[in-house]
């Protein structure tokens, strides 16, 4: 059975595929009757009123039941008070149990599950402090419930349950500020949701709008954690999350559909981000860099490593067209043993950073070699040129710290014409492959 | 269906049940086991349409300390004055050895920390005449003490009760309630 999203896309390019002469008028009313994309629209309009009534239902019950409680509440007893609060918990639960025994590919039944469990924490947890008086602020109440929100964000699969997390973390982050308390943990727990996200925007298992939704969710989150990092006024932070958060946030803005569409000389999102993405990987490959805050020396260089290594994920999946399937599943490979060695780096001062920014090379050593490789095996020049890029722009950068002004010349210039001519034979080569199919 | 699903979805199940019962449990713990003070306090803006009813109120939130503790987690000590008045008497960054304590965030610097406590949840249905009652006691004619009584545990505060002239707030407000 064929995806929606494929039936609707067919639909836009049978016009093209008839007038052009790949399929005849007939093949194409073929096509039309075996993936019927109006049916299939209509279907999509038709779920989305039924969840849009399902919500607004659930909205109506919900007001009315919360009146009803609110009104009589001093009638209660402390223990049917404690009920309130855990009731819905349970039904929550007894729900998502329901859904992953009969329902767990359907997004329906998952995104509510989710979302009802994440409603259900949040009351719980509100009632309860409220029966005890507990006092505590905005940003104490989100770092605890939006932490119980990963693993059900991991189970469900829910889009909504996404959105609701980068809201949160988007919220933590206001309610922070400006103190700054509970960036490492905010920063955490978007590096757990960041895979599924990042999944979700680029897999061809969701809806066109659910992946519109997630890649939104992704560029929301990178931008107040870039711009939270950048008005922090920690130095470090900026420069070891501000700016690759920026330039990745500006690269997924040019994967957005519409802008995807356009050529990529034009898509200046995605040349902003590939250039910010660069001078990073540049700026990183000095030693020096890492000498930038001591501060972030002697006791950071661990969770900068763990971000550096899930940000080039997602570089790498949007270098790779959108998908983690082949080359993308390596470098997830690579990722434990470099957060793990990078944690261990934390704490040891000079040398930590001295293995920090070999790991640093190393990572995007590999990058390179990647994707030279996958651009040969796909004839992607694209890809060739970026894995070639990447590389030289490496080793030009290992002998600058030699310190000789000639010898970076020699070698930029070596490398610059290396890159030229092999760009130009690759070329060559694979229009004579394409000649000869 | 999957197993692995299951399974987590029972891990996520635990801690969601672990989190909220963790409060329960240490604040009953308080209630029940926990030594009780008596702290005055002063009331101020109690309005937030977003949180509900509850009196907002500010209790002392400096004591004795010669470190700097701006933005980190501190243990301020209790003591009982002669009048029978609990105050907080030294902020340190280790734990206490003997004698109540409560875990705080210290800011600033001169021993300032972050209040314990500062709201008193109340039905909606008295917290308007309670809000009365304790902007007369604090500010009206007639000034009157207002205290809250805590119960401390390890560490961990419960507040108990909010009392004018050592009445529970919430008796004043249903009492004048049933006059009206």
């Amino acid at each position: 059975m064929a995806s929606k999203r494929f039936a609707m896309e067919l639909m836009r390019e049978l016009p093209e595929w008839v007038n052009d002469g790949i399929i005849s008028e007939a093949g194409a009313e073929q096509l039309r009757d075996r993936y019927p994309a109006s049916g299939i629209t209509q279907q999509v309009m038709l779920r989305y009123l039924q969840i849009f009534l399902s919500v607004l239902c659930a909205v109506l019950i919900g007001c009315g039941l919360i009146l009803i409680i609110s009104h009589n509440w001093d009638m209660f007893s402390p223990g049917w008070r404690m009920a309130v609060a855990f009731v819905p918990l349970a039904v929550a639960v007894w729900f998502g149990f329901l859904t992953l025994i009969r329902h767990e590919n359907d997004p329906r039944y998952c995104g509510a599950a989710g979302l009802f469990l994440a409603a259900a924490t949040a009351s719980a947890t509100a009632i309860v402090s409220q029966l005890y008086h507990l006092s505590g602020t905005l940003s104490e109440f989100l770092s605890v419930w939006l932490a119980l929100l990963i693993l059900p964000l991991y189970i469900f699969r829910s889009t909504g349950l996404a959105v609701v997390l980068c809201i949160g973390m988007v919220s933590l982050m206001f309610a922070d500020y400006p103190s700054g308390r509970t960036i490492w943990w905010t920063l955490g727990l978007g590096a757990i949701s960041f895979p599924y996200l990042l999944y979700a925007a680029t897999s061809n298992r969701y809806a066109a709008g659910a992946t519109l939704v997630n890649r939104l969710a992704i560029v929301v989150l990178m931008t107040t954690f870039s711009l939270s990092t950048l008005v922090s006024g920690n130095g470090a932070a900026t420069v070891y999350l501000g700016w690759p958060l920026l330039f990745s946030t500006l690269l997924q803005m040019g994967t957005l559909p519409k802008l995807r569409a356009s050529s990529m000389r034009l898509n200046l999102f995605q040349v902003a981000g590939s250039i910010g993405v660069l001078i990073f990987i540049a700026v990183g490959s000095f030693m020096d860099f890492w000498e930038i805050s001591g501060w972030m020396r002697h006791h950071s260089n661990g969770p900068s490593l763990v971000w550096c290594g899930i940000l080039a994920i997602a570089w790498i999946g949007l270098i790779f067209g959108g998908g983690l399937h082949t080359t993308g599943s390596i470098f997830c490979a690579i990722l434990p043993p470099l957060s793990l060695v990078g944690l261990m780096c934390a704490n040891e001062g000079n040398a930590g950073a001295m293995i920090a920014a070999i790991l640093f090379n190393f990572y995007f050593a590999c990058l390179g070699v990647v994707m030279l490789w996958d651009g040969f095996h796909r004839r992607s020049p694209w890809r060739m040129n970026g894995g070639i890029g990447v590389l030289a722009l490496l080793i030009f950068l290992r002998f600058c710290n030699v310190g000789d002004i000639l010898l970076y010349a020699g070698v930029f210039l070596g490398f610059g014409i290396a890159v030229a001519v092999a760009n130009f034979m690759f070329t060559r080569h694979f229009k004579r492959l394409e000649e000869k199919q | 269906m999957k197993k692995w699903r299951v399974i987590l979805f029972g891990v996520a199940v635990l801690l969601i049940l672990g989190v909220v019962s963790y409060k329960i449990v240490r604040s009953e713990l308080a209630r029940r086991y926990g030594t009780p003070y008596r702290m005055e306090v002063s009331g101020f803006d109690p309005h937030d349409p977003f949180r509900g009813r509850y009196l907002a109120f500010s209790m002392p939130n400096t004591a004795r300390s010669e470190l700097e503790l701006n933005g980190t987690t501190a243990y301020v000590t209790l003591r009982n004055a002669s009048d029978g008045t609990a105050y907080f008497d030294v902020l340190s960054g280790e734990k206490p050895q003997k004698g109540d304590y409560l875990k705080v965030n210290a800011y600033g610097y001169g021993g300032m920390f972050r209040a314990p406590f500062e709201r008193f949840y109340l039905n909606e249905t008295i917290a308007l005449e309670a809000e009365r009652i304790l902007q007369s006691a604090l500010s009206g004619p007639a000034r009157k003490r207002a205290e809250i009584v805590l119960r401390v545990h390890h560490g961990f505060a419960c507040l108990e009760d909010l009392q004018i002239d050592g009445t529970s707030i919430v008796t004043l407000a249903r009492e004048k309630m049933r006059w009206k």
